[in-house]
């Protein structure tokens, strides 16, 4: 690896901590409760008091950016965890019992395919009450399916590798090759799934939010703060918008290229030796 | 200096700077075929390339001239050098898939080649072409003609890479390993077809090969390089009855113990191990409409006793490996039982060496993993594993230091001991050996096959050893069973196949290279090979 290349990799990891660190002390760094209304200062643009201005309502947009952080994050990580998890399982059992259950398990996967998944969110959310978690649960419920059968289709081409017979003769049981053969071997398509699925809910969660049916209208995310925006950016309150969009596109950009250097140092640890230090350099 | 086509002048070649082929001169003579044979790794290829100028970019020329009948092929301009390899030099590799260019058909290799080279016209290029086909003896030229590159068989496509190398009629010919990927029959075969052309023609020949065998059939002059070096350059009458070098004389060690049938006859104890009746695996491949039945093992019943080693013999393609996979339990018999009679449960009982061991080891794990993995999935024995891979690496002559590697680290032969080493780690009775040697040269056979057959007499282990060649199947095994087509068509004690009056063993026997060897086999017995 390059040295422009290390440096690039350690300026994306320190910035990426820093915008986490700053979402996690958010109680501490933000000045202004970022749910209280001040309508005598609607609309500021960003000045001292408030370093990115305010929104229609007064409230400071760097407090809000800071608290929407959290949920966005949180959303992100969490929908993830949760859809690969139940992605993983459904593709290795489907993948490694094959035959009928293998069929239906996969026709059920079709079906639920077929349904555009921004209307079974909307959908669904109109069931649970609107909340965190309820938002998580919608998004990882819809984004599932593909993992599923991503890592399904692996496992049906490597059950005939000869190394994974090899270790058959050698006395494994069928969870034995799962767990220490299969699994392993599919971690670069875990890992580029499980990016792909941050980038995919937080995504999912400004939609939502954004058409209005995600998080609670007065509770700040990145996704909320975007709709409240629309309809003052033509009176020029750019700082609405721009701020929030910057966030979200950066922690996305952030992601997917931090899960691509990942996803190069696990593919083939065979081929690191020696510079096993060499990723994390900071 | 006349009679000679092509001089190698105090060459040395390097990679970064790293001395990889030093200091070698040596010279091809006209009419004649000069073969170099070495170990896997002892700069006979590396040399080949320098040759015709095609070394890899990390390869490079630190002295040292080659010269083709009177010009310095290093020194040429690209005009003189696209004449030299294209019209005074043909080229067959060892790997035949490579060379193609696969989206293009036969014909159109052809094609290109005589409107460069030549001034045909495209009827009588192809007329050409076709002439050329039907010399390699292949049956239908025409459709050989208009075939894509992956619709002919590895032999087919050496032959059409031979038609293609002769088409120019080059003063030269040089073939570098062009038999290793192929068995035994059609090897026979391409031998025959080369030295038919080198007759008619009057060129020469540069034979680039590991085994011994195939040298002493078509050479006149050999030389014997090992690690980057030329051991000895002599006539090839004289190498074989009296070699000078060190390592001329191992090769010929080597060679004799791998085509010596083994005298050990084991009285056939009672006890066995394993026992297949009446064993049929059909595959079916369906077809838009129809299913069509494809029979890969007929009704094949075999047996191994304790301790003993069993060859199986038959050509690619005939359905020996299916069996194994049968025996192993990987795959399902569509009629017929196999019984597993050993004392231990046949998971571990019964072990087995994969032909291709890189393909046969997780790439992501380190060496001693592999060989370990046994052990991790029995309860009681996870205490003391460190110190059993360490005994068994040094069983198979692996160093402990081997044991931190990875896989694509190892050569080839090493490669082939760490599969070996994983299976004996658990002690089993039997070990199923699926053409072990596929990929290996002939020193690293000879040591595998004493270390085998050490193996067996110590332990008492029994091995299934599964092979196209019958050479080396007659070094190794005690009893032989011949497969022809799916089933089994004679079995017969090793020491005793000579006498075989089966049709197909004799036509199996007869394609063994260097049967002259074999006739002046008293002769050579009596050569002194000192180890």
């Amino acid at each position: 690896m390059n040295i422009k290349r290390r440096w690039f990799i350690t300026l994306t990891i320190a910035s990426f901590s820093l915008l986490l660190t700053l979402i996690l002390f958010a109680p501490l760094l933000a000045v202004h409760d970022p749910l209280a209304v001040q309508m005598n200062s609607v609309l500021q643009p960003p000045s001292s008091a408030h370093l990115l201005g305010t929104d229609e309502l007064g409230r400071d947009v760097f407090s809000r950016l800071l608290y929407g952080g959290r949920v966005s994050i949180v959303v992100g990580a969490a929908a993830m965890l949760v859809s690969v998890a139940a992605g993983v399982l459904y593709g290795a059992v489907s993948g490694l019992v094959g035959g009928g259950i293998d069929r239906l398990m996969m026709r059920l996967i079709d079906a639920l395919l077929s349904i555009p998944s921004l209307l079974l969110m909307i959908g669904l959310q109109m069931v649970f009450p609107s909340s965190l978690l309820s938002i998580i649960l919608v998004i990882s419920l819809t984004s599932w399916m593909p993992i599923a059968r991503l890592i399904r289709t692996e496992l049906m081409a490597m059950k005939k590798d000869v190394f994974i017979q090899a270790s058959t003769v050698i006395g494994a049981s069928p969870f034995q090759l799962l767990r220490r053969h299969m699994l392993p071997q599919c971690t670069p398509t875990i890992i580029v799934l499980a990016v792909s699925g941050i980038s995919h809910a937080i995504l999912a969660e400004a939609t939502l939010s954004f058409l209005g049916i995600g998080i609670p209208p007065q509770e700040p995310s990145w996704g909320n703060m975007l709709m409240g925006a629309q309809t003052h950016l033509l009176s020029g309150a750019w700082w609405l918008a721009v701020f929030p969009a910057g966030c979200i596109m950066y922690t996305i950009l952030a992601v997917n290229f931090l899960g691509d250097r990942l996803q190069d140092h696990l593919a083939a640890p065979q081929f690191r030796k020696g510079d096993k230090n060499e990723w994390i350099s900071s | 200096m006349s009679g000679f086509l092509l001089e190698v002048d105090r060459l040395t070649l390097a990679k970064q700077q790293q001395v990889i082929v030093s200091d070698i001169s040596f010279a091809v003579r006209k009419d004649r075929v000069t073969a170099i044979i070495g170990e896997s790794g002892s700069g006979k290829s590396l040399t080949a390339r320098a040759l015709i100028d095609l070394l890899p970019e990390d390869i490079s020329v630190l002295a040292g001239s080659v010269t083709f009948s009177g010009e310095h092929v290093f020194s040429m301009t690209n005009k003189q050098r696209r004449h030299y390899l294209g019209k005074e030099i043909g080229i067959v590799f060892q790997d035949t898939w490579q060379t193609f260019d696969p989206i293009q058909t036969i014909g159109r290799h052809f094609l290109e080649l005589f409107t460069t080279h030549s001034s045909l016209s495209k009827k009588d290029a192809k007329e050409q072409a076709l002439y050329l086909l039907r010399q390699m003896k292949l049956g239908d030229a025409e459709k050989v003609f208009n075939s894509y590159p992956h619709e002919l068989s590895g032999g087919m496509r050496q032959r059409v890479q031979l038609a293609l190398a002769i088409a120019m009629n080059p003063s030269l010919l040089i073939a570098d390993e062009p038999t290793t990927a192929l068995d035994l029959q059609t090897q026979a075969e391409i031998i025959q077809l080369i030295k038919d052309w080198k007759t008619q023609s009057g060129s020469s020949v540069l034979f680039i090969s590991h085994d011994l065998g195939v040298v002493s059939e078509i050479a006149d002059d050999v030389i014997v390089m090992s690690n980057g070096k030329i051991a000895e350059w002599s006539p090839a009458s004289q190498l074989l009855t009296a070699p000078r070098s060190h390592q001329a004389k191992q090769l010929l060690a080597d060679y004799l113990l791998l085509s010596r049938p083994n005298q050990l006859v084991k009285q056939s104890s009672n006890d066995l191990l394993i026992k297949v009746e009446n064993v049929t695996k059909n595959y079916i491949k369906k077809n838009w409409f129809k299913q069509e039945v494809i029979p890969a093992v007929t009704d094949v019943s075999l047996h191994v006793a304790q301790g003993e080693i069993v060859g199986l013999i038959g050509e690619s393609g005939g359905g020996k490996s299916t069996l194994s996979r049968l025996m192993l339990q990987l795959e399902t018999c569509t009629s017929g039982t196999v019984h597993w009679l050993g004392k231990q449960p046949f998971r571990r009982g019964i072990q087995w060496v994969h032909q291709d061991p890189l393909a046969s080891f997780n790439q992501r794990w380190t060496i001693e993993k592999i060989i370990g993995e046994g052990l991790d999935y029995e309860k009681e024995e996870k205490n003391g594993k460190r110190e059993r891979v360490q005994a068994v690496l040094q069983q198979v002559g692996l160093s402990s230091s081997d044991a931190k590697l990875y896989p694509h680290e190892l050569s080839g032969g090493m490669r082939q001991r760490a599969a070996l080493a994983r299976a004996l780690l658990i002690e089993p009775e039997l070990i199923v050996l699926d053409e072990p040697f596929a990929n290996l040269d002939m020193s690293s056979q000879a040591k595998l096959i004493t270390l085998i057959q050490s193996i067996n007499e110590k332990e008492n282990l029994a091995v299934l050893f599964i092979t196209h060649d019958i050479q080396v199947a007659l070094a190794i095994s005690q009893r032989i069973y011949v497969m022809v087509k799916g089933s089994i068509t004679e079995e017969r004690y090793a020491n005793d196949m000579l006498s075989t009056t089966n049709p197909y063993t004799k036509l199996l026997l007869s394609r063994m290279p260097g049967l002259e060897a074999h006739r002046n086999k008293k002769k050579l017995m009596k050569v002194e090979i000192h180890e």
